[in-house]
């Protein structure tokens, strides 16, 4: 309820900042209604738990675009109250053209079929959720099933029990042929499956369980599974990234870390699977600053004449 | 009802729709080239809240979030560059009307 109350409190401010500045013929206006939209969009980025990112946008977009805009406004326009009115058949051609776009877009997003996965973290969440008709629903059901009659519990390496989304991020690697590869050096975050005499469980005595399964219960392929569980099992497996084994194992635990937010990932990510596009990023932004620079400076004349800057 | 008050997927997705066009329209209508560079931004922004929301409600990972991190400081870098063109175009047109900008006109 609360969540549906800031949704539309936020979607009504976004898209008001939208039309505001649509609408709006004052350039400075414009970029005020800016504002009111990329605050916005803050506030849905928290709401949809990406902490780290609804701070960037308010830093960076809010705070420093923004104010490089208004910047802009400020050295481009002697009278900042000028105003440029587009010709009414332009406005007619763009209404249509932007009407037909949404209604596009809205009819193919609302006729499309999502994945929507298993985002929560306990079974009561889950359960609340009734996502039951996508193929791992089966598998996340199937392994409840399974947990319960069994009485096994997944620890972590702590002994912290890891709850079902660890397993069915098992059959979820499974399923998208991923492996799940214990953790090298940097902290053991390797989770051997436990039963519930604390003994480690093989990967014989799960497959066992899961096949024991009816077919229709498991929508994932035998082979697959196995070799996810003969990776996991493996102690000469190769070395991988916390990042690696939290994307192959859907693990809730190294996903959004303790506090409920990814930013511990999201540093992670930066120094180990996105490490290349980082680097590509800060060498576009060192062509950026270089290019910013040279467009900026002041014009020497042509002619080679002693005038020099302006 | 239950669709209004369960906020999934498709809610952001279709206010993701709406900003994109709204931010296309401004693109498109404003003559004004500090009016037409909020266009794009808010083009992002658009692209931004389907990242984060196919983030949030597909893999439950981080992809989108580094993404939108990424498009993000794309944003930036392209304000700066854009400005900078901007100003060019001033110091030569003195005015920032992009109809004017047609000396490359055959």
């Amino acid at each position: 309820m609360l969540e549906a109350i800031l949704f539309y409190g936020f979607a009504a401010m976004a898209l008001a900042g939208a039309f505001g500045v649509l609408l709006s013929r004052n350039i400075v206006r414009t970029a005020v209604w800016l504002l009111a939209t990329l605050g916005a969009a803050a506030g849905l980025y928290f709401l949809l738990g990406a902490m780290f990112v609804g701070a960037i946008q308010l830093i960076v977009y809010a705070g420093g675009t923004l104010v490089l805009i208004i910047f802009g406004v400020m050295l481009t326009s002697k009278n900042p109250h000028m105003r440029f009115a587009p010709r009414r058949a332009e406005v007619a051609v763009a209404a249509v053209v932007c009407l037909a776009l949404v209604g596009l877009l809205v009819w193919v997003l609302l006729h499309s079929t999502w994945y929507v996965g298993p985002i929560v973290q306990t079974r009561a969440q889950w359960a609340q959720t009734g996502v039951n008709e996508h193929p791992w629903a089966h598998d996340l059901q199937a392994v409840t099933q399974f947990l319960d009659a069994n009485h096994v519990a997944i620890v972590d390496a702590k002994g912290v029990p890891c709850g079902p989304v660890t397993l069915a991020g098992l059959a979820r690697a499974a399923w998208y042929e991923l492996t799940v590869m214990p953790q090298g050096d940097q902290g053991d975050r390797r989770q051997p499956l436990h039963d519930a005499d604390g003994k480690p469980m093989s990967g014989d005595q799960l497959l066992a369980e899961l096949h024991a399964l009816p077919p229709q219960d498991r929508a994932i392929d035998d082979a697959a599974l196995e070799s996810a569980i003969a990776a996991l099992e493996s102690p000469d497996a190769p070395a991988r990234t916390v990042q690696q084994v939290a994307y192959a194992c859907g693990d809730a635990d190294l996903l959004t870390d303790a506090d409920g937010d990814g930013t511990r990932n999201i540093g992670l990510g930066f120094l180990g699977v996105y490490l290349l596009p980082f680097e590509v990023i800060s060498v576009l932004l060192l062509a950026v600053l270089i290019g910013a620079a040279y467009l900026a400076r002041p014009r020497v004349p042509a002619s080679g004449g002693t005038g020099g800057g302006r | 009802m239950n669709h209004v008050l369960h906020i999934g997927l498709n809610h952001y997705l279709v206010l993701a729709a709406i900003l994109f066009a709204a931010g296309l329209c401004t693109m498109t209508l404003k003559r004004n080239a500090i009016g037409i560079l909020i266009g794009v931004e808010l083009v992002l922004n658009a692209a931004n809240v389907n990242l984060i929301a196919f983030s949030h409600y597909g893999t439950g990972l981080i992809d989108g979030q580094v993404t939108a991190i990424f498009v993000i400081v794309l944003a930036a870098a392209e304000a700066a560059v854009a400005l900078a063109i901007f100003l060019n175009f001033y110091n030569r047109l003195a005015t920032v009307d992009v109809d004017r900008g047609d000396r490359l006109r055959g």
